[in-house]
């Protein structure tokens, strides 16, 4: 995976984008649910805990970075807002960034179950490796160039 | 309130049947990685698998794969890249004998900046965390996230 801090930089760029043509995405309280979308896939890092427990439990969240199990995830968490369907939308978008990211990875085989439970097949586009600081540099600046503008011509 | 507790039960419901069902059938797709080697490693001799493992030993080329608290060390052939203890490799290649893998195809990590993705991504958290609470409150007796 790229780090956290692309991720969510990554998903505020996009906000940021489409905020030129939709007006919701220009309200910092929208953007701040893309960018939690981004995240939703990475909720299989819970296996982390179990696996300091000594448990083993990586074969059974992996679905959890699916977009499949992604977006029931996504349609969990947006049960916990008034205005589901919207929440949704929004939280999608961020995951959407998240597998657009963790796509360019580069690994010695297999890859993403993109099309998880109907096929089996993975994917990768195989142009980075995972501990590349580059492309959060990349999005780093971009981010802090997006957020400048945006100071400088609203408040935010 | 009762609509979105049916909802969620249903959508919890599917998502746990969408583990189980990878739970049960991955071993039965894509390559032997570190689970299949290290419970019958020598069932798989000849066959490609995919490793990943931390080095041990740089001259012999040793690393460590790992699995639900388990171990084993493996010897890797056909690969003459410098590396360090600790630095983490993404291994394809042939199984030569139950603890030796015939490389085709490496990943070098090294150990601190495969350390560093975590480090930045724990700063994500606090910064995400307060960017998201900025906005919303929850709101305990609805069980919502509410706006500020």
């Amino acid at each position: 995976m790229p780090d956290w801090i692309a991720h969510i930089l990554f998903a505020y760029i996009l906000s940021e984008v489409l905020s030129f043509k939709f007006n919701a995405l220009k309200e910092g309280r929208y953007v701040a649910l893309v960018m939690v979308g981004s995240l939703i896939p990475d909720l299989v890092k819970i296996e982390i805990i179990f696996d300091l427990a000594g448990m083993d439990v990586s074969e059974f969240l992996e679905p959890l970075h699916t977009p499949a199990g992604a977006l029931l995830s996504a349609s969990l968490i947006s049960l916990l807002f008034y205005g589901t369907i919207f929440v949704f939308s929004l939280l999608s978008l961020g995951l959407t960034t998240h597998f657009a990211l963790d796509l360019l990875l580069k690994h010695v085989s297999g890859g993403m179950l993109m099309l998880f439970p109907f096929s089996w097949n993975e994917y990768q586009l195989g142009l980075i490796q995972s501990d590349n600081f580059n492309i959060t540099l990349v999005i780093l600046v971009l981010a802090s160039f997006l957020y400048l503008y945006r100071a400088k011509n609203q408040k935010i | 309130m009762r609509m979105r507790l049916m909802l969620g039960t249903l959508i919890a419901f599917v998502l746990f049947s969408l583990c189980t069902y990878h739970w049960l059938y991955c071993d039965f797709h894509g390559l032997p990685d570190n689970e299949e080697v290290i419970l019958s490693g020598s069932d798989y001799v000849g066959e490609e698998v995919s490793l990943i493992g931390t080095v041990i030993d740089s001259d012999k080329m040793l690393i460590t794969i790992k699995e639900g608290g388990i171990k084993k060390d493996v010897e890797i052939t056909g690969f003459s890249e410098d590396v360090s203890e600790g630095d983490i490799l993404e291994v394809l290649g042939i199984m030569v004998d139950e603890n030796k893998i015939n490389a085709d195809k490496v990943i070098v990590y090294e150990k601190m900046s495969y350390i560093f993705i975590f480090v930045r991504s724990i700063f994500a958290i606090p910064l995400l965390a307060i960017l998201f609470f900025r906005y919303w409150k929850f709101d305990f007796r609805e069980f919502v996230f509410r706006r500020r």
